[in-house]
């Protein structure tokens, strides 16, 4: 082990050389003409038909200037009205503007500054600006024109709610953002922009509450965003990946969701969200409850958000230790089943020339099989095919005598549960623990499934997100508002959990309600 | 307030770390040893000797306080000195090591002896053992934390067994009240006071519990919950079996277990209280070699004991493997070797350090 | 990295291990019941009732045409359990004992000194439960296994399974657990009662009049339907069988059971007004009885109070009960009366010829005691023959079902 990481911190430190190397600062120079080739060098002009060269004479200043972007990433119509227009028909005969004069008399775009180095031209090109170059200044001039085309904002597809918004974020940054300050309107909310990656720079927004974040966690987690060393990283799905702890674990310590909702929801709780050109966010810290609960739990009322909890729960445990008790049963513990039943399974089981954990490893197998299959099938009834597949093999594979019926309906029962599982990082952990689970209640029977269990609980007690226990504020026992397995009422969430470590504790006052209504 | 976590663990988990250490002796062979003695009394043993440990633990938990932050151990060594310390230390570790080893290997018989006979013993001690290792591993925060996760589950699993056995239980088995007579009940309920010795050797932990003075209430709470568990469960036993034959069940919790049904259609569910019971022997038993582990840490003045979880836990393999049967490991290891002997430590070692402890200080006092 | 270890020695651990105790479903059989006869010398004959998965009642693919539902083997081995391999030799699978629910003894057998060795044995085994259900036969259990032939059930286990339940609910047979059995021999003091059983060879001829509930086994006037009676109880002390009660007395035995409680017994009782008609009613307990004992004496004083709740079902002399006050008070003595002569010659007959009792009334008199060997030292098995007994019969009438003056009643 030792070995393989002083290779890693080898490597890292050759990473570290490079950059170095391409960080160093390059100023630009008055003259244009150098500018505009060191530029062409850089965007490897004209081999690259999508960047574009616009020579102007600036009227206002009589000087000729050159406007650079990047064909596709800027709004073309923007850049005409707004920039060479005004450029080009606003005489003042003023020579002694400034470029600062420029951006305040002359360019109708909202955003616009100087920037002094090539690597800030480059970088804000890339992002979709256009760079103004003045012959004989050593400042270009840079200009908010980002008009990529994205999706309109639709409804989320994998964090689907009977009641509640609707929205998802979308490949804008812009837009997302702009759909978390929807739904929270705090003059503290926070929106800090760092880079990640080094040949093509990911912006990335980091957004918290100021006063209820803690700021040891703000500063932790923009230190992780920081240490990344990645030459590209492609989007948040990528950053997720960089940025938890155990990258070889099953349990996933970063929750990615695509409901601006719960995002509010979770910045209200003191959390951190990073936001960028994708249609998710992702929050951190995360415990295991924010994986569990769904927007909607908090959207329905007391009784029916907590029975579709309870319910969840139960498909959770049914995926995780269906089969591995099925296997456990049929095994090892024949007694606990009762007589009738037993007789049933062992008539149908008397034509079937496999054991048990066979025929459970084909039927599981097959399943994710037809799942994996029903998300690839180009087509919207795809998964619908899917499922109904797998139960029509699994009824011929009954007639065929190679599986008992039993194991239909367990593995049927198991399928369908699983799709009750909220969040897809959880979903797989769930599904590939299920296999650990079989195999050891088929070592074991139910010794095997109470040694599994433990020692998950204990590892999944042990872990961090962010310094959070994972399965706080349950366990470490952390005031809260009780939002874990079941939630209270709404007006009782007066606290925040403290397992974040929230600067503000409380949300509100505490209210002193009377229980006598319920 | 809140802290980030530190290495400490709060009330709660250390509450569930003392309770998941001693409750878990309701469903080994340790009712079928009270019941030998106690008779149809046997339900108020817990109370006696839970009255008997009150004093030594008061006393033992007042020297605590008075050396801040330092653990059993630690104690020992800095009352006593260098060499009686180490002795007393060296003691207390074997207590430990040889009562983790004789416990297992009362678990291990009874997953012999009812649901894996054909297995060896050997193979089901190397799996407990591992899982316990790998639990143990993970550091007592997390030991604390599955602990508390546990204990509800625990607790709902025995209310459970108490509502299907409810239909079976005869309260009048409990009469001649007295069971073999008051003296005799006290007199065996001191000799069996080990059965609360975790609580002493949970003092080692002393310095790791976050707040010195919820380690009082913490130990009180736990004693409780554990006296309350103790005396519902031999209750039941008492109740459902009667005395002279719960006497000749070799495991009265899965006996009970075999013998209560869910309704009419599922007649034995013994095997599901195995899941329930194993969860909570198997955290039993991470906690035994964690604390063996710490102790003898401290003995030898080790700082990083998670290093000696490995070499403990083959000790304590081929330890639990010298008895030939549960009967030899139960009756002359656990009961003439180790409570015989164990009862008067937990009784005497807090006085005499209390005692020692005085001398010192009124001899410090005259230097001063 | 860890994780991939730990796949990679699973599975080579689900590889290397053996099956140990591993074992599927189809290749083990399952008793259901077991039958007990005395063998030759100390040897016990054992009958087996394995059920056959695909002996009918099952699902249609599993369901094999012409199968038996059952196997019926009889073995002479020295005990139960030592018969276990020795079944392998005719059944090619390994025999469970984890469905057993019904234990079926002879009275020969039971009446020997061997029986509760025997049950020891079985007791030891690690999947034999306390709850199994107890049968005394009068003929061989090996006899009485293969003479039920029950019509309804199909499976085997299942006639066991909703006799005793049924039987326990209307108190013709006594609560006859293995467990009770067990812990009443070890206690010493009290008696067990078995359910009490017969395969009737001959149909239809019973004793001149039992009424409803005073048989024992076939002795039932009954014609068609499955051969087997179970009625009445054997009663065992200290793991022997010593005596046998009817199914009347078994009801009121438990009847006198201080904390026994029961939904439904239906008895009859002598019309009081027209000579040999009787009056249907269904008895309820609802209630503990009373129960005072005085051990200060050298003998014990026993008195007891029961309350019951009756219900008139049926009155085929078509007196007029309901209505008339007086009448109603005139059944109500009657039942009374009659259920406390009946009562006595029962303790009688304890006191008598078992000399011990079913009553459970021990556990009123351990109350007494403050320590288990002053109990011990009391003996009361050894005294109760010798004790007075008082006991007292309350009646409620309740109910008169749906009619109120009985149809055709003679005019007063």
């Amino acid at each position: 082990m030792k070995s393989i990481v002083s290779f890693f911190k080898k490597i890292r430190d050759v990473n570290n050389k490079s950059t170095d190397r391409r960080n160093k600062k390059e100023l630009i120079s008055s003259k244009l003409a150098v500018n505009l080739n060191r530029i062409k060098e850089i965007f490897v002009y004209p081999k690259n038909q999508d960047f574009k060269i616009r020579k102007i004479s600036i009227k206002s200043i009589s000087r000729v200037g050159v406007i650079l972007y990047l064909n596709g990433m800027v709004d073309s119509k923007k850049v005409e009205e707004h920039i060479i227009n005004p450029l080009q028909e606003e005489p003042c005969n003023d020579e002694k503007l400034t470029n600062i004069d420029l951006i305040n008399k002359v360019i109708n775009v909202s955003i616009a500054d100087e920037i002094d180095t090539f690597q800030e031209i480059k970088k804000k090109i890339l992002d979709g600006r256009t760079v103004l170059l003045v012959d004989g200044s050593r400042k270009a001039i840079y200009m908010d024109t980002v008009g990529f085309s994205y999706r309109n904002v639709e409804k989320p597809t994998a964090e689907t709610v009977v009641k509640g918004p609707k929205e998802s974020f979308s490949e804008s940054t812009q837009v997302n953002r702009s759909l978390i300050r929807k739904q929270l309107r705090n003059e503290k909310l926070i929106t800090e922009i760092m880079s990640v990656g080094e040949s093509s720079p990911l912006d990335i927004s980091i957004m918290y509450i100021d006063d209820i974040a803690s700021p040891d966690l703000v500063k932790k987690i923009k230190k992780r965003v920081q240490d990344i060393k990645a030459d590209v990283v492609q989007n948040i799905a990528i950053l997720e990946q960089h940025l938890e702890e155990r990258p070889y674990s099953l349990v996933p310590t970063v929750l990615y969701t695509e409901r601006p909702d719960r995002v509010a929801a979770f910045l209200q709780e003191g959390h951190v969200v990073l936001v960028d050109n994708s249609p998710a966010a992702l929050v951190l810290p995360v415990t295991f409850w924010s994986f569990f609960q769904t927007a909607e739990d908090m959207y329905q009322r007391w009784a029916y958000g907590n029975f579709i909890r309870l319910i969840r729960l139960l498909a959770l445990l049914t995926t995780l230790l269906a089969p591995a008790a099925y296997i456990a049963m049929t095994n090892f513990h024949e007694n606990l089943l009762p007589t009738d039943l037993l007789l049933a399974i062992t008539a149908t089981r008397e034509n079937v020339p496999f054991p048990v954990i066979i025929e459970v490893l084909l039927m599981e197998i097959s399943f994710e099989l037809i799942r994996e299959a029903g998300i690839r099938i180009p087509n919207t009834i795809g998964p619908t095919i899917g499922i109904v597949g797998a139960l029509l093999i699994g009824q011929a594979a009954v007639d065929a005598n190679v599986i008992s019926p039993i194991i239909v309906i367990i593995i049927a029962l198991n399928g369908l549960s699983s799709f009750a599982i909220p969040n897809t990082s959880l979903n797989y952990m769930i599904r590939i623990m299920k296999f650990i689970f079989s195999f050891s209640a088929y070592l074991f029977g139910y010794l095997g499934i109470s040694i599994s269990l433990t020692v998950t609980l204990s590892y999944l007690a042990s872990i961090k997100s962010f310094d959070v226990p994972f399965l706080s504020p349950l366990s470490p026992y952390y005031p809260s508002s009780g939002d874990t397995i079941i939630r209270p009422p709404v007006w009782k969430q007066w606290l925040r959990p403290l397992n974040i470590y929230p600067q503000d504790k409380q949300r509100k006052e505490k209210v002193e309600g009377d229980d006598s209504n319920d | 307030m809140i802290k980030e976590s530190d290495g400490k663990i709060g009330i709660r988990e250390f509450v569930s770390i003392i309770v998941f250490s001693i409750i878990l002796k309701v469903a080994d062979m340790t009712p079928n040893l009270l019941f030998k003695e106690g008779m149809t009394a046997t339900w108020m043993m817990p109370l006696i000797m839970g009255g008997y440990i009150l004093l030594p633990l008061l006393i033992l938990l007042s020297l605590l306080n008075r050396y801040k932050s330092k653990g059993l151990i630690e104690l020992i060594y800095s009352i006593t000195g260098k060499y009686v310390g180490f002795i007393i230390s060296f003691v207390l570790t074997i207590i430990s090591l040889l009562g983790t080893a004789v416990n297992l290997r009362d678990q291990v018989d009874i997953l012999n002896t009812l649901f894996f006979p054909k297995t060896p013993i050997i193979v089901l001690l190397i799996i407990i053992t591992i899982s316990c290792y790998l639990i143990a591993k993970r550091g007592l925060e997390a030991l604390g934390r599955t602990c508390w996760l546990l204990l509800p589950i625990i607790i709902a699993s025995f209310i459970l067994l108490v509502a299907l056995a409810l239909g079976e239980v005869n309260l009048e088995y409990i009469y001649p009240i007295w069971g073999p007579g008051l003296s005799q009940l006290f007199k065996s309920s001191l000799l069996h006071i080990s059965i609360f010795g975790e609580l002493f050797l949970m003092t080692t932990f002393y310095p790791f519990v976050r707040d010195d003075k919820k380690y009082y209430r913490g130990t009180f709470y736990s004693l409780f919950i554990i006296i309350t568990g103790m005396v519902l469960s031999f209750l039941l036993y008492i109740t459902v079996f009667d005395y002279p034959t719960i006497q000749k069940v070799a495991f009265p919790f899965q006996s009970l277990s075999l013998y209560v049904s869910i309704g009419y259609f599922i007649a034995n569910v013994e095997n599901l209280f195995l899941l329930f019971w194993f969860i909570g022997a198997i955290m039993r038993f991470s906690i035994y070699l964690y604390v063996t582990a710490a102790i003898f840490a401290y003995t030898i003045k080790i700082e990083e004991f998670e290093l000696l979880l490995f070499p403990i836990s083959l000790v304590i393999i081929s330890l639990a493997l010298i008895p030939e049967n549960s009967i030899v490991a139960m009756r002359i290891f656990r009961e003439d070797y180790i409570l015989k002997f164990t009862w008067s430590i937990f009784i005497f070692l807090p006085v005499f350090l209390w005692v020692v402890d005085r001398l010192k200080g009124r001899a410090d006092d005259e230097i001063y | 990295m860890k994780f991939i270890k730990l796949i990679i020695f699973l599975i080579i651990v689900l590889f290397i291990s053996g099956c140990w105790d591993r074992s599927e479903l189809e290749r083990q059989a399952y008793i259901v019941a077991i039958g007990l006869d005395q063998g030759r010398d100390k040897n016990v004959e054992v009958t087996y009732l394995i059920a056959n998965p695909q002996g009918g009642g099952g699902p249609e693919v599993g369901t094999a045409q012409g199968e038996p539902p059952s196997e019926v083997i009889t073995l002479e081995v020295p005990d139960i359990v030592a018969g276990l391999d020795l079944l392998n030799a005719t059944v090619p699978r390994e025999i469970n004992f984890g469905h057993i629910s019904t234990l079926i003894i002879s009275e020969k057998f039971a009446r020997g000194e061997q029986l509760i060795y025997n049950l020891d044995a079985a007791i030891r085994e690690r999947q034999t439960g306390r709850k199994t259900f107890v049968i005394v036969s009068k003929e061989k259990a090996s006899d009485f296994i293969r003479g039920n032939k029950p019509l309804l059930e199909t499976r085997a286990n299942k006639f066991y399974d909703f006799m005793r339940i049924r039987l326990k609910k209307i108190g013709i047979v006594g609560p006859a657990k293995l467990h009770y059995l067990l812990k009443r021999t070890e206690s010493k003091d009290e008696l067990f009662l078995a359910a009490y059983a017969t395969v009737a060879k001959k149909e239809g001829k019973g004793k001149k009049q039992g009424y409803e509930d005073d048989y024992l086994p076939g002795e039932i006037p009954k014609k068609g339907g499955n051969p087997t009676q179970i009625i009445g109880s054997a009663v065992f002390k200290e793991g022997k069988m010593v005596g046998r009660l009817t199914g009347e007395e078994t009801r009121l035995a438990l009847l006198l059971r201080p904390h026994y409680k029961t939904a439904s017994m239906i008895f009859t009782f002598p019309d009081p007004i027209s000579k040999g008609y009787r009056v249907t009613m269904r008895l309820k307990k609802h209630r503990d009885s009373e129960l005072k004992l005085d051990l200060s004496e050298d003998d014990p004083n026993i008195k007891t109070t029961i309350s019951i709740v009756a219900h008139i079902l049926a009155i085929v002399s078509g007196n007029n009960y309901t209505d008339n006050l007086q009448k109603q008070e005139l059944l109500k003595k009657s039942i009374e009366d009659s259920l406390e002569n009946k009562i006595k010659d029962l303790i009688d007959k304890t006191q008598k010829d078992f000399r011990g009792e079913p009553f459970l009334w021990v556990l009123e008199a351990r109350k007494k005691f403050t320590t288990f060997s002053e109990y011990r030292n009391y003996n009361w098995i050894g005294r109760y023959p010798y004790a007075k007994v008082e006991v007292k019969v309350e009646v409620d009438l309740k109910g008169f079902g749906k009619q109120v003056t009985p149809t055709g009643h003679r005019i007063d």
